[in-house]
């Protein structure tokens, strides 16, 4: 096989598969667009025979970092940002979100064991995709599961200083969740997944914000299988 | 000069959960107790200064203009605040 022929089966092999609800929100018709009070910028969606979904307008905003935290989520093994996908909609350019139906606010949900450790989960999400607005009103709690939303201040430049994205909540030296370093010795462990991930990401962010992300990725999954926890913001500084 | 906060139900409904408004220098609010109790206790996010820091209704019109970066989610959502109200 020659070398061009070998890059494109390379290529191919890390070809992200969209999930089937991926698929119907890129694809179902959608009715019943209500623009959402108090914002011009957001739209409440219903997704034909099938859920609803948060559309969120280009013009407004930096979209493609909702899909790219969707991404991160869902190839890494988070899985905690609805499904997300980018398209047009009534000639508009933008994200539309699943809506979770019947997400609670942290004001209104008892903070369980399973809730405790999606909020670790979510503090650690924070700093990989450089987020510093993971506060109360950007998670849903469903059934006692956390889900993170709002993204699209991701990724942000001034990235230096971990502070920055413990303003809300921070776990130092706190034991993390079994279930997250399980999830980062998969990803860490698989290849196929890490250059997936890229791939799928180079679609979306720039080749800096791939590099940063993967490295930040990396990072704090491998202090989280060695340590189990994460001691101090030092540690994060990359 | 005030910024509502609205949040999205089933069924597309939007009830306003809180009314913020300035009176004074100081940020006051009503609405659903809960909610205002912990927006009083966590704070919002100003990204405008260098480092980043949390801002409470203390501070008056700028935890007011804050409210639209920080409730723009689709499940809450902050009214805009007229820059010429300001």
């Amino acid at each position: 096989m020659n070398e061009g022929k070998t890059a494109l089966v390379e290529q191919q092999h890390y070809l992200y598969k969209p999930t089937s609800r991926e698929i119907d929100l890129q694809n179902k018709e959608t009715s019943g667009l209500q623009r959402i009070k108090g914002s011009p910028r957001i739209w409440y969606i219903d997704i034909e025979g099938d859920g609803a979904g948060i559309f969120k307008l280009h013009r407004y905003s930096d979209t493609q970092n909702e899909r790219a935290a969707y991404i991160i989520s869902k190839i890494v093994g988070f899985d905690f940002v609805p499904p997300t996908v980018l398209r047009k909609i009534n000639g508009e350019e933008g994200s539309l979100q699943e809506f979770v139906e019947d997400g609670k606010f942290m004001d209104e949900v008892e903070q369980s064991e399973k809730v405790k450790k999606g909020l670790y989960k979510y503090w650690i999400f924070g700093h990989i995709i450089r987020n510093m607005e993971r506060s109360d009103w950007n998670l849903l709690v469903k059934e006692d599961k956390v889900f993170s939303i709002d993204h699209d201040a991701s990724f942000d430049p001034d990235f230096a200083n971990p502070a920055n994205f413990d303003l809300f909540r921070q776990y130092y030296g706190e034991e993390a969740p079994n279930e997250l370093i399980e999830t980062f010795k998969f990803y860490l462990g698989d290849r196929s997944r890490q250059e997936t991930l890229k791939s799928t990401l180079q679609e979306l962010l720039s080749p800096e914000d791939v590099e940063i992300t993967t490295q930040r990725l990396e990072h704090i999954g491998n202090l989280l299988v060695k340590n189990g926890k994460i001691n101090s913001q030092t540690e994060l500084t990359i | 000069m005030k910024v509502e906060i609205y949040r999205l139900k089933k069924g597309k409904t939007q009830e306003i959960i809180a009314t913020c408004s300035l009176i004074g220098e100081k940020v006051v609010f009503e609405g659903n107790e809960k909610f205002i109790s912990r927006l009083n206790r966590v704070g919002i996010l100003d990204k405008s200064t260098k480092p980043p820091r949390k801002i409470f209704p203390a501070d008056g019109v700028i935890f007011l203009r804050g409210l639209r970066d920080t409730f723009k989610s689709g499940y809450l959502v902050a009214s805009d605040l007229p820059e010429d109200s300001i």
